[in-house]
């Protein structure tokens, strides 16, 4: 009647307390409040009716399908459904912030979505600052009081979020190393950013290691970052490549260690601020966006983050617990106008933790590299002709789905597709 | 939604939406209220986010993640459907 493959780590994440759950262990008899913080999938059964939940954010992935003689079967990646003998085209996802009753006596499903994130900016940009700041401390400090001497990563790309991250992390943690990626061209030159992010780290007093990869070892992370990423799209497959790359290095570092370890991330922020651009390679236009209103493509930003699993399928791969501060504060975060600016955000969030220099710098992304060579995965990846159809082609290999069927109309809007009726057959 | 949009307005709005987002020459005879608007490359996945904005902005209705994925969420017509049966008190819950 129900299945369960759920390998990654639920995290309850609140003002008063941090945990780390397995879905086997996830037994304490208290649901998850949806209109809470923290990362969660979870599966349950009573009688003939099984309820699948996720996080607002959708940060940990839910993809179900029912059988007419297994039941109801859930798992946080694809790939073990597939491997599992559910035929690809039977695959669902529970929304973001979403609990799906499916009734197999009745054969009626249900989704209630009770709490929507905030969909409009208001004016008092400073307040929602301020209380962001006293939050996003808060926090960390939490963590920090829960599991004080963790072995943590930070992942410190050498821009702001990142930054922000690793200056509080290591203000409340003590057992803290950054990590950095940087493209490894055989000259021993590093790029600017992880010139900046190691002086950063030298600065905040932060144990550093630098984890580079050349263009062969980039590609040869590609399946891992289809299947773990679970994603096809360019840039989600492009952040996978770099979070598996320093996810090996932290992994390798820490494997002697007892119990979990943390990576912190200053991921979503750029979702949160809708703080992307398109960008050009070759004559082609990569990383679109939507033209909408910027409040509207925010949203569809946010909402998107419910599809791929670049960071947090990415490094539970690798058997860590992947921590991302910034969803924590997304309430006030989308109360900002989608039009402010990063810095005076990061500024206001940050106070004094970071020195001047930060934020004159410009924006830091790996996915790119530098204007003047090709040193970013965007660039590689199209000049080894992985783009478009070849990557989904080269995902469906990946999760091990053999039938030809199109991704296209999987995702809608940033949303996995959920069906419209029970579903009784693959559709 | 203003109360004297009927559903020939909406579907008119839909339609100069979409050919606009997914630059649908007028010559196009293949294209109608009726087409399949994403299978057949119409609208793309940033052409969804585009027509869903609008459908907010134009029509004060807010997409539940479950509606992106209603069988009549293909077509101008079926938006429409969408659009003016959407009780302004919609509770954020789809069923079966």
């Amino acid at each position: 009647m129900l299945e369960t493959i759920l390998p990654i780590a639920n995290l309850r994440w609140s003002t008063d307390g941090f945990t780390v759950h397995h879905a086997a262990q996830d037994d304490t008899g208290s649901p998850h409040n949806i209109a809470d913080g923290g990362r969660f999938a979870t599966a349950e059964r009573t009688g003939d009716t099984v309820t699948l939940s996720r996080d607002r954010l959708g940060l940990n992935k839910l993809y179900f399908a029912v059988d007419s003689e297994r039941g109801v079967v859930a798992a946080n990646y694809l790939t073990d459904l597939v491997r599992a003998g559910i035929q690809f085209d039977a695959v669902y996802a529970v929304p973001a912030g979403a609990t799906a009753v499916i009734d197999l006596h009745d054969r009626t499903i249900r989704l209630n979505q009770p709490h929507q994130l905030p969909t409009t900016a208001d004016t008092d940009t400073r307040h929602h600052l301020a209380r962001a700041r006293e939050r996003l401390i808060r926090h960390i400090a939490t963590a920090a009081a829960a599991v004080p001497t963790a072995p943590v990563a930070v992942c410190l790309s050498g821009g702001l979020d990142s930054s922000l991250i690793a200056a509080l992390v290591r203000q409340h943690f003590t057992n803290v190393r950054a990590y950095t990626y940087a493209f490894d061209d055989h000259t021993g030159q590093l790029s600017p950013d992880a010139v900046h992010a190691e002086r950063l780290a030298g600065q905040l007093d932060i144990p550093f290691r630098l984890i580079t990869a050349d263009a062969d070892k980039i590609l040869a992370v590609l399946p891992r970052a289809y299947r773990f990423g679970q994603d096809w799209r360019d840039f989600n497959v492009h952040c996978a490549i770099v979070n598996d790359l320093l996810a090996e290095a932290i992994a390798a570092d820490t494997a002697t260690d007892d119990g979990p370890v943390f990576v912190f991330t200053g991921d979503l922020m750029n979702e949160l601020l809708a703080d992307y651009t398109p960008v050009q390679y070759r004559g082609q236009d990569f990383y679109p966006l939507p033209t909408a209103p910027a409040e509207h493509a925010r949203l569809s930003l946010v909402r998107g983050v419910q599809c791929g699993d670049r960071e947090v399928g990415v490094f539970a791969a690798r058997d860590l617990v992947a921590v991302q501060p910034y969803a924590q504060i997304c309430d006030d975060l989308l109360r900002i106008p989608a039009t402010t600016a990063k810095p005076a955000v990061i500024r206001a969030l940050a106070g004094t933790l970071l020195p001047d220099d930060s934020y004159d710098r410009p924006k830091a992304r790996a996915q790119i590299g530098s204007p003047t060579a090709t040193t970013g995965i965007l660039p590689l990846m199209v000049d080894a002709g992985r783009v478009g159809s070849r990557l989904e082609h080269e995902f469906r290999e990946a999760v091990g789905v053999n039938e030809s069927t199109s991704l296209a109309g999987r995702i809608r809007a940033g949303v996995y597709r959920f069906p419209s009726h029970f579903p009784t057959e693959a559709t | 939604m203003s109360t004297t949009d009927t559903q020939a307005d909406i579907r008119a709005a839909l339609e100069a939406c979409v050919r606009d987002i997914g630059r649908i020459a007028p010559t196009d005879t293949h294209f109608d209220q009726r087409s399949e608007l994403f299978d057949t490359g119409y609208l793309d996945s940033l052409g969804i986010v585009a027509l869903t904005a609008f459908v907010e902005q134009r029509f004060g209705v807010t997409l539940a993640d479950d509606q992106l994925f209603d069988p009549r969420f293909t077509t101008i017509a079926g938006i429409a459907d969408i659009i003016a049966s959407h009780a302004a008190t919609r509770p954020h819950t789809g069923s079966a």
